[in-house]
């Protein structure tokens, strides 16, 4: 995994100026979703019961999770390339396990600089929350910002899984995730009932980003909310049962 | 004039081959209105403001997903940089037309064709929607006739814009990431990323002196009613101006980059 790394980190370096200014647009890309919430605040004041700060992690655990995810599964989530050009195929004849190899065929090192703003925006929210830090509450959190990243990385792997059928990669899956991510943006409580049992059990954001939130800002005392991150585990399960039932369907398209 | 003539329409009827991608894109900007309705009904249901109604915002994020290939800005015409890192440009100065019409006889095609392919079912779905997220019918026949012209305008202004980006690939191989940048930046005072109503006041006061709002954001508005009839004569007037302007810096700036340009042969 580090000579993975190391490979495309020197490969970036090459084109310094060019490295800068990609790094300075992803940053822009990041400074937008921000912007966009203290608009909107500055307009409203209030958004349902939740204030601007209690929005913030919201938006900063699924961002973590998202970019997080976009950085280490980018392999998944540009899989639909390597089938088209048959690259996937050389994957499969080396002895090595075919998601590491996946996971190390595509990095972009310009996109650290959002992994480091998202994770400045959750320590500001942190912060600024003033929270009664309990034990229970910092597992809480620690397994929300897990179960986001791993919510994620489970629909690119699905999305992957299903380029072995379309062969051509599908914009429907990059709605999912990059709408989740938009709607998740917010506490997913704010939404209406459907929209909410949506992203309670099928792709399961609400658990992270929403009732965990209401244990951790002391909202709700219910000790479920706080272990409610874990029920990601269902989707983790089905991507991956989902890729290796479509591996064995694969079939080459030659090159 | 014949020669642009034709070649709008050879551009114009090769964008409308895309059909699969159109109906792909049609899902997706189905999808984000839905989307951005559901997070504008949580904002309004609550408070309201006196800058933009709910049924303004609803209206407007229908009508910014409908036409969204006319008012988005950051698409890279990827036939047109490509010409210019890799050389091939020279081709295209042999033609006796000027470069500047013809690419922009080539953005502008590119839009039509794109945008004729989705806004109906759009436009349609919008309208049959059930009540919260349905799309309003205009304001007034009058406010329908200036939202018609404002979008025409709203596009020939755009595709000037994305002339002088384009050409900024000319002077630097670099262009990726200053496009990227400068495009994002657009969109935010656009109106395109969040209306411009409810931008904070100051950065409001910035976009009126800017050309960015007057793409999507005023002819959108107009159709709902939240500009006037006055006001939106004025804006109109506006689009013309810095049409002129853009076109002059856009013209000029191409003038220069192909002053330099040298032909390595190969």
């Amino acid at each position: 995994m580090k000579k993975y790394f190391m490979m495309h980190l020197k490969t970036s370096l090459e084109y310094k100026v060019s490295f800068i200014l990609t790094l300075i647009a992803q940053l822009i890309n990041i400074f937008a979703s921000i912007f966009v919430i203290f608009s909107l605040f500055n307009k409203f004041g209030i958004l349902k019961d939740f204030s601007l700060n209690e929005c913030l992690l919201a938006l900063s655990i699924v961002d973590l999770g998202y970019y997080y995810a976009e950085f280490i599964f980018r392999g998944f989530d540009s899989f639909a390339r390597q089938i088209v050009k048959g690259s996937f195929d050389i994957l499969l004849i080396r002895p090595e396990n075919i998601y590491l190899q996946i996971l190390g065929s595509e990095m972009e090192i310009t996109k650290i600089s959002r992994l480091v703003a998202t994770l400045g925006v959750f320590i500001y929210a942190v912060i600024i929350n003033n929270i009664n830090f309990t034990f229970i509450k910092i597992i809480t959190l620690i397994i929300a910002i897990l179960g986001s990243l791993f919510t994620f990385a489970s629909l690119m792997v699905i999305g992957a899984g299903i380029c072995f059928y379309t062969i051509e990669g599908l914009e429907i899956v990059n709605i999912f995730t990059c709408g989740s991510r938009e709607l998740g943006e917010y506490p997913m409580g704010i939404y209406d009932k459907k929209l909410k049992r949506i992203f309670t059990f099928i792709i399961p954001l609400a658990c992270v980003n929403y009732y965990p939130i209401l244990y951790i800002l002391g909202r709700s005392d219910n000790i479920l909310f706080a272990f409610m991150p874990l029920f990601t585990i269902v989707i983790i399960i089905f991507s991956i049962l989902f890729f290796n039932h479509s591996l064995k369907h694969y079939q080459s398209s030659g090159s | 004039m014949i020669g642009y003539l034709s070649y709008f329409k050879t551009r114009f009827n090769a964008g409308l081959q895309y059909k699969v991608a159109a109906v792909a894109g049609l899902l997706t900007q189905i999808f984000w209105g839905l989307l951005y309705c559901s997070i504008y009904q949580a904002f309004y249901s609550n408070t309201s403001i006196p800058d933009i109604s709910f049924k303004e915002i609803i209206t407007y994020v229908w009508l910014n997903q409908a036409f969204i290939a006319l008012i988005y800005i950051n698409v890279k015409d990827v036939d047109i940089l490509k010409s210019i890192v890799d050389g091939t440009v020279a081709y295209e100065l042999v033609r006796p037309y000027h470069l500047y019409n013809w690419w922009y006889i080539k953005l502008l095609a590119g839009k039509l064709s794109s945008c004729l392919l989705r806004f109906g079912p759009i436009l349609l779905l919008g309208f049959i929607l059930p009540a919260p997220f349905s799309l309003s019918l205009p304001y007034s026949i009058i406010s329908f006739v200036l939202f018609l012209i404002s979008l025409i305008l709203g596009t020939i202004l755009l595709c000037g814009i994305l002339m002088i980006i384009h050409s900024v690939a000319f002077f630097t191989v670099n262009y990726k990431g200053i496009f990227s940048i400068s495009c994002q930046l657009m969109a935010l005072v656009s109106g395109f990323v969040i209306p411009v109503p409810l931008l904070p006041d100051i950065v409001k006061k910035i976009t009126y002196f800017m050309p960015f709002r007057l793409i999507g954001d005023l002819p959108f508005r107009i159709y709902s009613g939240n500009i006037g009839i006055n006001i939106a004569l004025m804006d109109i007037l506006l689009q013309f101006i810095w049409i002129i302007i853009i076109m002059i810096i856009g013209f000029s700036l191409m003038k220069r980059a192909l002053g330099k340009v040298f032909i390595q042969g190969g």
